[in-house]
C-alpha cells in the first residue's frame, strides 16, 4: 500500500488542482462582492459546453479555449447585471435565492439546448508521463499549470494594476471606496469578468477530460464552498492550498478507505472544519455590532 | 397586520370550501393534481416555519421529506405497521434527524449554512441509494400500501386520499400559526430579524431555531408518509436537493416568506401551472427558475404581498372611512 503512496498524492494534487482553479473564481466574487455565486458551477458547465460546440464545428481546441472563456465572461457580466445589482442591498437572502434561481436556469438552458445526457470533447491531451515512482496524465500536467497560472494572473491584477487598487479597496470597505470616488458598477463588472473568465477557463480545459453535462457544475461548485470554508473566504492563495489539500485528501480516503467515501468524506470535513472554527480553518473571530 | 390577520384565517377556509366543493364533480386525474398540489402546500407551510420565521435557507428539506416517506414505506409494507402509526413514526424519525442536522448546521450562518444543508441534501440523497435493505437502492421502494379509507370514502381511493391530504394541511397549518403565537415562534422573528440583538436580550435564540427546524422537519416527514401511500412507490429521485429541496424554496418564495398562507398560493400556483400548460412540462424546472428570480426580484415578498398590496388599493373609499371611523372610535 505505501508504495502507492507517491502515485496517490500525485493523483490528489491533479484533482485539486482542478478544485482550486474552480474556487478561485468564486472566492474572488464572494470576497470582494460578498456575492454567493452559485452559477460559478454553471459558468464552469458553459465553458465546457461552448468549447464541445466550437470544437464540434471543427475549431482547433486550443483556438476553443480562449472563445469559450469569452463568452463564459459575457454570461458572468449578465448574470451580475440581470440578477445580483437590484437587490444589493437586499440582505443575504435575497443574493442566495437568486444565485440559486440563476443557477437553476442555467442548467435548464442547458438542457434545452444540448441535452441532459453526457457529451465528451475530443482530448487533446493524450499520452502519459512515467517516471520511476508515479506515472501522471499530460492533462493533469496542464490542470496543475492553469491553476497555478491563474492564481498568478488574478494576484497580478489585484496587486499591480489600478484596477486591482480599486478592487481591493471596494474588497475591504465599501462605504470608504465609494467616497473616494471608485465606481461601483466598474469594479462589479471587473471582478465578475475575472471570476467568469476563470471559470470558463476551468471548465473548458477539464471538459476535455470529464463527461459534459448540465449539471456538472453541482459538485465542483460545492466543493469550492468547502474550500471557502478552509481556505478563508477571498483569500486566493488559500483557495488553491485548499484545493490542493482538499484533492489529496479525497483521494486518500478513496485510495485507502473506499471509494463509495469519496463525497460523503468531504461533506464530514466540512461539518468537522466547521464545528470546530465555524469562521473557517483560517477565519478570524468577527466582531457583531 | 390586521388585514394579514384576516387573509391568515380567510384563505385557508377558501381553499377548504373550493376542495370540498370541487370533489364530487372533478375526475381521477383532477384529484390526484389536487392532492399533490395539497401535499406540497403541507410541505410548504411546513418549510415557511423555517424560511419564512427565522431566516436560514436550508436546502436539506427534500432529504427530510424522502426521510418520511421511506421510514412508512418500510414499516407499512415490510413491518405492516396501521398506516396511521407509521405515518407518526415518520414524522418522529423526521423531527430527530431534522434536529441532528440541525445542531450540526446551527453553527453556520448565512451562506454557510445553505451550503451545508445542500452538502446534507446531497449526502442523504446518496444514502438512499445505497442503504439497499432500507430504501431499494435506485429502484426504489414499490408495493408500499395505500392509505386506509375513511368512514364514507371506502369505494373512492382518490376522494379519499385528498381528503386525507387536506386534514394533513389543516393540522400542518394550524400547528403552524400556534407556533408562530407561542413564545418561541416570537423568538424565532427575533433571530430572523436580528440575531447580535436576540441574544443581546437574552433570547434562547438556539432553543428558538433548533426548534423551528425539528417543527418543520417534523411535519415534512408527516407529509412523505402520505406521499409514499398515495404513490404506493418512493424513489430517490423525488427526494433530490435539485427536485423537492428547490421546490420547497420556489413556493415560499413565490408566495410570501413568512406568511404561512402565502406559501400555500405558492405551491397550487407552481403544482398546477405545468397541468395547466399541458406540454410545457419539459419546461417547468427553467419556469420555476424564471419564476423564483422574478419574485425575488420584483415582488420579493411574494403573491401574499401582493394580495395585501391589492386589498389595499382596490376598496380605497369604504376603507378609507372605516380607517377614520376607527380612528375616531379611537379616540
Amino acid at each position: 500500500m505505501i508504495e502507492l503512496l507517491p502515485q496517490q498524492l500525485v493523483n490528489g494534487l491533479a484533482l485539486g488542482s482542478s478544485y482550486a482553479l474552480i474556487a478561485l473564481g468564486l472566492t474572488l466574487v464572494f470576497g470582494v462582492l460578498q456575492i454567493p455565486n452559485f452559477p460559478h458551477g454553471e459558468l464552469y458547465m458553459l465553458g465546457a459546453s461552448f468549447t464541445y460546440v466550437l470544437v464540434g464545428y471543427g475549431v482547433n481546441f486550443w483556438l476553443a479555449v480562449p472563445i469559450a472563456s469569452l463568452g463564459v465572461v459575457l454570461v458572468g457580466i449578465l448574470l451580475d447585471q440581470v440578477g445580483y445589482r437590484r437587490i444589493d442591498r437586499g440582505g443575504n437572502l435575497s443574493l442566495m435565492i437568486a444565485a440559486l434561481a440563476m443557477s437553476t436556469v442555467l442548467q435548464q438552458v442547458a438542457t434545452l439546448l444540448w441535452g441532459a445526457e453526457p457529451h465528451t470533447t475530443r482530448t487533446p491531451f493524450t499520452g502519459i508521463l512515467r517516471t520511476p515512482y508515479f506515472s501522471i496524465g499530460i492533462y493533469q500536467i496542464v490542470i496543475f499549470a492553469a491553476a497555478l497560472l491563474c492564481w498568478l494572473f488574478v494576484w497580478l491584477v489585484l496587486h499591480r494594476s489600478r484596477l486591482g487598487l480599486a478592487i481591493r479597496a471596494m474588497a475591504q470597505n465599501r462605504t470608504a471606496a465609494l467616497l473616494m470616488g471608485i465606481e461601483l458598477t466598474w469594479v462589479r463588472i471587473a471582478t465578475f469578468a475575472i471570476g467568469a473568465l476563470i471559470g470558463g477557463i476551468a471548465g473548458s480545459l477539464l471538459g476535455a477530460a470529464f463527461p459534459i453535462y448540465p449539471t456538472m457544475g453541482l459538485n465542483p461548485v460545492l466543493k469550492a464552498f468547502v474550500i471557502l470554508v478552509i481556505g478563508g473566504v477571498g483569500n486566493l492563495w488559500g483557495a488553491i492550498v485548499g484545493g490542493f489539500l482538499l484533492g489529496i485528501l479525497e483521494i486518500l480516503v478513496a485510495g485507502y478507505i473506499s471509494s463509495q467515501l469519496q463525497d460523503i468524506g468531504t461533506f464530514a470535513i466540512l461539518v468537522v472544519v466547521l464545528i470546530i472554527r465555524p469562521n473557517g480553518l483560517f477565519g478570524r473571530a468577527e466582531v457583531l455590532r | 397586520m390586521r388585514r394579514e390577520a384576516i387573509m391568515r384565517w380567510l384563505l385557508p377556509v377558501i381553499i377548504l370550501v373550493i376542495a370540498l366543493a370541487a370533489v364530487p364533480f372533478a375526475n381521477d386525474y383532477i384529484l390526484y393534481v389536487l392532492t399533490i398540489a395539497v401535499l406540497m402546500s403541507t410541505l410548504a407551510v411546513s418549510y415557511d416555519v423555517l424560511l419564512g420565521l427565522t431566516g436560514y435557507l436550508s436546502l436539506a428539506h427534500g432529504f427530510l421529506y424522502g426521510v418520511g416517506a421511506y421510514t412508512a414505506a418500510y414499516l407499512t409494507t415490510n413491518s405492516g405497521w396501521n398506516f396511521w402509526l407509521a405515518m407518526l413514526a415518520a414524522a418522529l424519525m423526521s423531527a430527530l434527524i431534522g434536529a441532528i442536522v440541525a445542531l450540526v448546521a446551527f453553527r453556520t450562518k448565512g451562506i454557510y449554512f445553505a451550503v451545508l444543508t445542500l452538502g446534507i441534501g446531497l449526502v442523504g440523497f446518496q444514502f438512499f441509494l445505497v442503504l439497499e435493505p432500507l430504501t431499494g437502492g435506485v429502484g426504489g421502494f414499490v408495493g408500499i400500501p395505500g392509505i386506509p379509507s375513511l368512514p364514507g370514502l371506502a369505494d373512492d381511493p382518490s376522494r379519499n386520499n385528498l381528503v386525507v391530504a387536506i386534514v394533513l394541511l389543516a393540522v400542518t397549518y394550524f400547528a403552524a400559526l400556534v407556533f408562530l403565537r407561542s413564545s418561541i415562534g416570537a423568538a424565532c422573528l427575533a433571530v430572523r430579524e436580528d440575531v447580535t440583538l436576540a441574544q443581546s436580550l437574552g433570547i434562547r435564540v438556539g432553543t428558538a431555531r433548533l426548534a423551528a427546524f425539528t417543527f418543520s422537519s417534523a411535519f415534512a416527514g408527516a407529509a412523505g408518509a402520505v406521499f409514499a401511500a398515495i404513490s404506493n412507490f418512493v424513489g430517490p429521485d423525488d427526494f433530490s436537493v435539485m427536485a423537492t429541496g428547490f421546490q420547497v424554496v420556489v413556493f415560499v418564495v413565490i408566495g410570501g416568506m413568512g406568511t404561512l398562507w402565502g406559501p400555500i398560493l405558492g405551491a397550487f400556483l407552481v403544482v398546477c401551472l405545468p397541468e395547466v400548460l399541458r406540454g410545457a412540462a419539459t419546461y417547468s424546472v427553467a419556469i420555476y427558475g424564471i419564476l423564483l428570480l422574478f419574485f425575488i426580484l420584483f415582488a420579493p415578498k411574494g403573491i401574499a404581498g401582493a394580495v395585501l398590496a391589492l386589498r389595499r388599493l382596490l376598496p380605497a373609499r369604504p376603507a378609507s372611512v372605516t380607517q377614520t371611523a376607527r380612528h375616531s372610535e379611537a379616540r
